[in-house]
């Protein structure tokens, strides 16, 4: 994580990328069904990280070597935490909050067993138990998602569904932002 | 986990041809158009790759997903683009964009389960009952990715079932995917005789 990227960068399916200012791309995950978008931000640095989470934990007997980080919602939201420490300057205390998108009830769900519904009951169990406030969340209804994290003077998460313009979730200017976009 | 032998996959593929040209027959009946289906293709791959040969996560599309089964399931969808929802509809003089279309998709949708059930029952011994289709319009990897976890814990070798199925001549074909439940998909092989 450590290259910066120009363009934008795809969170695909169980992945997890963090960017921080002075990088020019956004993060953005591409069709957010009963999956869920989940943004960990540092509020002072500007620094952020989006996990694509797709199920709500590892299912029993069932370790898997070929998952990614961000595939799991009880793994994911510590990985998100540590990879925005990572990208944070060193030796700043983060202040943390998160945007939370996604988790649409959409074919395929059988009658107590949503996994929309259940993967965002996890992804706030999980963020809880880190300490991470959920700063704001579109969250259930019937349709996909598309959710973009931009980092750059301002820190702005937005979400676009299917035949509709974006519409902006969170935006906020992280505290101690100078020279991140000089330096790079 | 989820491991499949070469007899396994070809049992589930014949289902998926038997079942496609049930239905082919059935929608040249209802429709008034010759429907032609292609030899179903068969993978065990990761989610998104599938999706990526789909047609990509940004793709729109609509889509039909039926449920079928009891003690064991599958999901049965059809996927149209835009263009191919419309010019299915056109066969019947009718407009996607409203009621009559969306009904005439769901129709096609039940068409095609009911289909597959036969089949599958026939094949089995199981009975599997039908439920009721949703229609949705939306982005590929919305549709897929909650067909999946839907259906699959295990993302990372997920059996996916396609064939295509329409009028060519109208450019009104539709992917028909075939995505047994990970949980019953043990006692299905058994009974088809390939566990």
């Amino acid at each position: 994580m450590s290259d910066r990227p120009t363009a934008d960068v795809a969170v695909r399916i169980g992945e997890l990328h963090a960017i921080r200012p002075g990088d020019r791309g956004a993060l953005v995950a591409v069709g957010l069904g009963s999956c869920v978008g989940v943004a960990v931000i540092d509020q002072r640095s500007g620094a952020s990280a989006l996990a694509h989470v797709f199920l709500p934990e590892l299912p029993e007997g069932g370790g898997r070597d070929g998952a990614g980080e961000g595939t799991y919602a009880d793994r994911a939201i510590p990985a998100l935490v540590r990879a925005v420490r990572d990208a944070s300057d060193s030796g700043r205390d983060c202040r943390l909050v998160a945007v939370v998108a996604g988790g649409a009830k959409m074919f395929g769900a059988r009658p107590g067993n949503d996994v929309g519904e259940r993967n965002v009951a996890a992804v706030r169990r999980a963020l809880a138990t880190a300490g991470v406030r959920i700063a704001t969340e579109d969250v259930g209804g019937g349709h996909g998602r598309t959710m973009r994290v931009d980092v750059d003077d301002e820190v702005r998460v937005a979400v676009r569904v299917v035949g509709s313009e974006p519409q902006e979730l969170w935006c906020a200017r992280p505290t101690q932002a100078a020279g991140g976009r000089l330096a790079a | 986990m989820a491991e499949y032998t070469e007899l396994q996959i070809d049992a589930l593929r014949e289902v998926a041809n038997t079942g496609s040209g049930h239905a082919a027959g059935d929608l040249s009946e209802m429709l008034g158009h010759s429907f032609e289906i292609s030899v179903p293709r068969a993978m065990v791959t990761d989610v998104q790759t599938a999706i990526d040969m789909l047609g990509g996560a940004e793709s729109e599309m609509s889509a039909v997903g039926i449920r079928v089964g009891g003690d064991v399931e599958a999901m049965l969808v059809a996927m149209f683009t835009p263009a191919q929802a419309s010019n299915l509809c056109k066969l019947l003089g009718i407009d996607v964009d409203t009621d009559l279309g969306r009904s005439v998709l769901q129709e096609v949708g039940n068409v095609l389960a009911c289909a597959y059930a036969s089949v599958l029952a026939e094949m089995s011994g199981i009975s599997f009952e039908v439920h009721p289709p949703d229609v949705i319009s939306d982005m590929l990897g919305s549709i897929m990715s909650s067909l999946i976890s839907a259906t699959s814990l295990d993302i990372s070798s997920v059996l996916l079932i396609d064939s295509t199925l329409g009028v060519n001549e109208a450019d009104a074909e539709m992917s028909v995917l075939f995505v047994p439940f990970d949980d019953g998909i043990d006692q299905l092989l058994q009974r088809l005789g390939v566990a």
